[in-house]
């Protein structure tokens, strides 16, 4: 079922993206940590998990470009 | 591929009787169709309760007071143990959970050859554990009240069953862990005064708990409003029967109910046209298009929004010299950002912008007050003529009443007592959704109360130095919305498609015709639907979602055709069976008659009829009357599956 939604979340992730001005590899941090959940190999239970991944998301994000 | 069934489970130590039970049809399989028969009293809520728990692993959390109310009543009973046998994709996998009551502890094993035997808590296989969530497992083992909501505009369960299917709800649960690391970061941070910190935190969190408050009076209100109008025009119905029921008024007082129909729908095009009238302020006074036409040219003159939007500082920032002339360093450069939100925000200059087009619009509009008067002295005859024809159905009801009818002068007073409610219960909501100047903690404005919890978190990020990691988030958030509005958007269309060829196929005889998903099922010129009607498109929607794909889940259903009539029962009975790989209803005895019979005598499936009784004086004596075949028997409760025992039992007589 969630392939559905993944689906539809790669179609649409990279315009999403880079209509906030953002980088591919966002798009595909995004993508990768959605992915990950909806499978069921992560849960947002472990929170080092959780932290190690809004790191990574966090920092590809750039805040210059009318924020 | 996901195919889950129920093979049985087994209970003891709580409130339902001790038994054990198997869901197999006399050939071995699970039985397509399993009927258990229970009735009131035999604890059904509990055996419900212990299945969604099993399946779930939600019992870890639960209360103290929730695992005493679990407590067999009888006898000192320390442990409860609940197992459920599942059948995934041929495999078993069971789920124990096991209570002990003394010291209000729950713990869980699982076993299965999927995870490699047995594991101490509630370890799911991978690929199951997605699906195994409160928010799912309210899909199929089903709650009565949920196939009203999935049609009731007040409520979005339609929606939020695609987002539990789908596994939506993980977008949002990842912004709610965005918001919660900036929040524990700026916490964590030495910036500022710790005394003002503190005071913003702790106004932070009466603030949280207030709108979680105001939230839950809201709720509250609407569904209490709703339940009032339902009450009225049932109560309407009555008093327009009885009072028609009188020869002597009959032929006034239903001429008088048209015309105030008639009456009241002028009214409500009447106010239409006068709210369109004063929303446009050329009609409304001549000064105001003037001065509107003057702020526009100001703006003009300074040459705004574009000067000093937030964009230029930005773009002022990536620049080697500055307007002045100064050349523009790394520190110079991230001040300017820095100090770039205390200017236009490109939204601000969006909304300038707007309103300049919009106010060049307004000229040319003609000043009208005359269009502006005749709307509002429409709508006020309109409201006398109404009021008038009210006043003579009032006068009906009330010479009725003076003569002595009793009934009727208690009806009348449900129904004031009612709307009164109701008004009462609109100046609240209205007061809930209306900003207001006053201390947002004191007040009842659930708008001001988010405003002034977003104004905190910025003073918070400003003063503990995450402001860019706050910044952050909120693309972040903004990126997610978008990801979550669209991918709904498309799995909406899909799944109305398939949802609306279920209806067509499996209720060919009923004229019911889907219109939309919005947050609920949003029927084709039907404003309402019949318990019958309601109750298919529940199971038909439910099923669409649960058979995605190459995904099948049971449907768990309690008291599956409920109080709807007989005809419509028999309808449900066919098409049921069609719907789903596997049906498991509790029934109680009067459900037998014209549903269960009937889904038997007409479809070919293997069906399984297992009566669930509490040992009492009367299951004794019925049970040894009739020698039926006993497939359980315990302390407190006996599992029989026999065809006759469970067609002829009936506890009316208890």
């Amino acid at each position: 079922m969630s392939n559905l939604v993944l689906e539809s979340i790669e179609k649409t992730m990279e315009n999403i993206v880079k209509k906030h001005n953002q980088s591919d590899q966002l798009a595909i941090q995004i993508q990768s940590w959605i992915r990950a959940l909806m499978n069921g190999h992560e849960s947002l239970d472990n929170k080092k998990d959780v932290v190690d991944r809004l790191k990574v998301i966090l920092n590809q994000i750039e805040v210059n470009d009318g924020y | 591929m996901m195919d889950i069934k129920i093979r049985g489970w087994s209970s003891k130590g709580f409130r339902c009787p001790d038994v054990s039970l198997d869901l197999l049809s006399d050939s071995g399989d699970i039985a397509d169709v399993s009927f258990i028969q229970m009735p009131n009293g035999t604890g059904k809520t509990t055996t419900l309760t212990l299945l969604r728990a099993a399946l779930s692993g939600e019992a870890e959390n639960w209360k103290n007071e929730e695992i005493k109310q679990l407590r067999k009543h009888a006898g000192i009973v320390r442990l409860g143990e609940f197992t459920l046998h599942l059948d995934l994709n041929g495999e078993l996998l069971s789920f124990q959970l096991v209570v002990d009551f003394e010291n209000c502890e729950v713990t869980y094993n699982t076993s299965s050859p999927l995870i490699g035997g047995t594991l101490k808590g509630w370890s799911p296989p991978n690929s199951l554990k997605p699906f195994l969530n409160t928010k799912f497992i309210k899909l199929f083992i089903f709650d009565g009240e949920l196939a009203e909501k999935l049609l009731n505009d007040e409520f979005s369960e339609a929606t939020e069953a695609i987002d539990a299917l789908f596994q939506l709800y993980l977008i949002n649960d990842i912004k709610f862990e965005g918001q919660d690391f900036w929040k524990r970061t700026a916490k964590k941070s030495s910036g500022g005064s710790q005394k003002k910190r503190t005071a913003l935190e702790q106004e932070l969190a009466n603030l949280e708990a207030h709108k979680i408050e105001l939230i839950r009076k809201k709720n509250i209100g609407i569904e209490k409003r709703k339940n009032n109008s339902d009450r009225i025009h049932k109560l309407t119905i009555k008093i327009d029967s009885r009072i028609s029921s009188v020869k002597k008024y009959r032929n006034d007082y239903d001429e008088l109910r048209e015309s105030s129909k008639e009456a009241e729908l002028k009214v409500l095009d009447h106010a239409k046209n006068s709210i369109d009238a004063i929303r446009n302020p050329a009609y409304f006074d001549e000064k105001i298009t003037r001065q509107f036409k003057q702020l526009k040219d100001s703006l003009d003159t300074l040459r705004l929004p574009a000067n000093t939007s937030q964009q230029f500082f930005i773009e002022l920032s990536h620049n080697d010299h500055c307007v002045c002339g100064r050349p523009i360093g790394q520190d110079e450069k991230a001040s300017i950002i820095h100090h770039s939100s205390k200017y236009l925000s490109n939204e601000i200059a969006g909304f300038l912008n707007s309103l300049k087009v919009q106010i060049s619009e307004l000229e040319s509009s003609n000043f009208d007050q005359i269009e502006l008067e005749r709307s509002v002295n429409d709508l006020s005859t309109e409201l006398d003529n109404r009021d008038k024809i009210n006043v003579g159905i009032r006068r009906i009801s009330q010479l009725l009443q003076d003569s002595g009818d009793e009934e009727l002068k208690e009806l009348e007073k449900e129904r004031t007592d009612l709307r009164n409610e109701n008004l009462t219960l609109d100046k609240l909501l209205i007061e809930l959704d209306t900003e207001v100047s006053t201390d947002p903690l004191t007040s009842r404005s659930i708008i001001s109360v988010k405003k002034r919890i977003e104004s905190i978190n910025n003073e918070i990020s400003e003063i503990s130095g995450t402001v860019d990691l706050k910044k952050k988030i909120e693309i972040l958030d903004k990126i997610l919305d978008s990801v979550y509005s669209i991918s709904k958007e498309e799995l909406k269309i899909k799944i109305l498609n398939k949802f609306r060829d279920r209806v067509s196929s499996t209720l060919p005889f009923n004229p019911i015709s889907i219109e939309s998903i919005e947050n609920h099922i949003k029927l084709e010129n039907q404003d309402g639907a019949s318990a019958g009607q309601t109750l298919s498109i529940a199971y038909c929607y439910l099923t669409t979602l649960l058979h995605w794909g190459t995904q099948s889940f049971p449907l768990v259903v309690d008291s599956p055709s409920g109080k709807i009539d007989f005809t419509v029962r028999r309808e449900l009975a066919k098409f049921i069976p069609e719907l789903t790989d596997q049906f498991i209803a509790f029934v109680i005895p009067p459900e037998i008659n014209h549903f269960v019979d009937e889904m038997k005598r007409t479809s070919s499936i293997k069906t399984k009829s297992l009566t669930v009784l509490r040992k009492t004086e009367y299951s004794d004596t019925r049970v040894s009357q009739a020698n039926p075949n006993i497939v359980d028997e315990t302390i407190d409760g006996y599992v029989i599956d026999d065809e006759t025992f469970f067609n002829n039992f009936d506890l009316e007589e208890e």
